[in-house]
């Protein structure tokens, strides 16, 4: 007994330090992640019209928005993937199948990787696609509509753009030749033809009319991207995560999660940029990842946010992804080069670690060249980060995961 | 009889030198064994805890040349990342129960800094005054 006393109080000699650390650092964290930004999420939770939601939900589901009748918002947005397609660029019209098997047909090829939906259209969140194209930040909404766009509500002008997009909604055939002007009024054209064909759909034209409290012959365009709004913004909805429920719960963490917090808001700097409520700060910054693919602007080049300012400043610059479910949405990056989020996040600090140069044409190294200029130019990336740190970063994102309670059980391939 | 007493006595010599070995060099053995067993470690926390206070007194001194709201976040940042040094701290404790003392750590903390010092030139990056 008097030596199970001495043990007990040399365990508690040598282990009080390490307790007391702990508690400091739990405490640092939470008050990190508050200062950043960080709050319930039923905070950004936008108000919902359930019989809208539901419109929108057939909508989304249904075919009959692509002028060929080949594919629906759905097809790119899956709950088997986490609301995005698990391939590195997106298939649009002409596309067959689900994830690798998708990726591996004839379809035409949408040069950027989907982005999931998670959190779309909340209080705050105005910002939408890899180039920011849809901007409610300004008065009126920015975006390819000009100065007439057909909603204030950014993420309705955002469902919009699928639709009239050459390869994501319209094929890349010949019969879509006179909208290649991607002109508002050919936009116009599209809308008009999709009208024509949902009031004529008796499940999707009841829906409306019954949302709506409009007859069948006053569906617009504006109707039913209103209602897919509705919809993503219901069904995707943020829900609180572990590290929620560790900052305002006091739910602990464990030990490499705690340590991958610590690094995302103090020396990894993640939270320079991937702050707020979404974990973004939903503005533009170069990462110099590989290019997968042909990209937006040709033979491997993407000049992400420079196609919509023209400025040469925004040159390979792209929105801060939000990092909900970040774990169940790989692959990562604007082109999804990378499966491996450790690599994901290697790429930010440590990009030639992950670029093979020899792999490149000469113009490809030029061009990367230019990726690494861009990103060098912002301090927030002079930051060493070893395999521990990483795996702890890692680890650290998958308590930014959710349970999403709708999506069917299956697994991805 | 008398070989019982020759082993009992042999036993004790045994027990003696051995006490006497003990008390010489397992001091010594126990310390080397600790700095061996605890280096690597030191090394990287002495490494990060040093990266850690020169990233804090930079973004400091830029804050004060140029002071910004994103200037603000980084310095809290470095701020966040000098937990690394509360590592090293908690390690040198642990060491010290572990019957470490100050020319242990000392010792530990030279490997730690002349670790890649294989030429002159090295010995001078780490010694020389640089201001």
């Amino acid at each position: 007994m008097k030596y199970a006393t001495e043990i007990i109080a040399i365990f508690v000699f040598l282990t009080a330090g390490a307790a007391q650390a702990d508690s400091m650092r739990e405490s640092v964290l939470r008050t990190r992640a508050m200062e950043t930004g960080l709050v319930r999420t039923e905070a950004v939770l936008p108000p919902i019209s359930e019989p809208k939601s539901n419109a929108g939900r057939l909508l989304f589901e249904s075919t009959e928005l692509s002028l060929n009748r080949q594919t629906s918002c759905q097809t790119c947005h899956l709950d088997r993937f986490s609301s995005a397609d698990g391939i590195p660029n997106a298939i649009g019209t002409g596309g067959d199948g689900e994830g690798i098997v998708r990726a591996e047909g004839e379809g035409d090829i949408v040069p950027r990787n989907t982005l999931p939906l998670w959190g779309r259209g909340s209080i705050g969140f105005d910002r939408f696609f890899w180039d920011g194209k849809v901007d409610g930040t300004i008065e009126p909404v920015h975006s390819q509509f000009g100065d007439t766009p057909p909603s204030n509500d950014p993420l309705t002008v955002a469902v919009h753009l699928p639709i009239v997009e050459i390869r994501e909604m319209i094929s890349d055939a010949r019969e879509a030749d006179e909208l290649r002007t991607e002109t508002v009024s050919s936009a116009a054209r599209v809308f008009e033809q999709i009208e024509s064909r949902v009031r004529e759909h008796d499940g999707l034209s009841t829906a409306l009319n019954a949302a709506y409290e409009i007859s069948s012959s006053d569906i617009s365009i504006i109707h039913i991207t209103d209602a897919i709004a509705q919809f993503v913004r219901d069904r995707f909805r943020l829900h609180d995560t572990k590290f929620h429920e560790f900052v305002f719960e006091q739910i602990p963490l464990e030990p490499e999660e705690l340590a991958g917090g610590l690094l995302f808001y103090g020396k990894g700097r993640c939270s320079a940029c991937h702050n707020g409520p979404f974990f973004s700060d939903l503005e533009f910054h170069a990462i110099p990842f590989g290019q997968a693919g042909f990209g937006k602007n040709g033979f491997g080049v993407d000049y992400g946010r420079y196609n919509v300012t023209l400025n040469a400043e925004d040159i390979y610059k792209f929105r801060t992804p939000p990092l909900f479910n970040v774990t169940l949405t790989a692959p990562y990056s604007h082109s999804g080069n990378t499966y491996d989020l450790a690599d994901a996040i290697r790429a930010h600090t440590d990009p030639l670690s992950v670029v093979s140069l020899e792999d490149l044409s000469a113009v490809g190294r030029v061009e990367f060249y230019k990726r690494l200029r861009a990103w060098s130019s912002d301090g927030n990336f002079e930051v060493a980060l070893d395999q521990a740190e990483i795996d702890a970063l890692a680890a650290f994102l998958g308590t930014l995961e959710f349970e999403d309670a709708e999506a069917p059980i299956s697994s991805p391939n | 009889m008398r070989s019982a007493s020759l082993l009992n006595s042999l036993l004790l010599a045994v027990a003696f030198f051995g006490g006497v070995l003990v008390g010489v060099f397992g001091g010594p053995v126990w310390k080397q064994a600790v700095i061996s067993f605890a280096q690597e470690q030191y090394t990287t926390f002495t490494y990060k805890c040093d990266h850690a206070m020169r990233e804090h007194l930079i973004a400091k001194s830029v804050l004060s040349e140029a002071p910004s709201i994103e200037q603000v976040e980084v310095l809290r940042a470095a701020e966040t990342a000098l937990i690394d040094c509360n590592d090293y701290d908690i390690l040198r404790k642990k060491l010290i129960r572990f019957g470490l003392d100050d020319n242990d750590l000392s010792e530990m903390s030279l490997i730690a800094i002349e670790e890649r010092a294989n030429s002159l030139q090295q010995v001078i990056d780490v010694h020389e005054i640089r201001y």
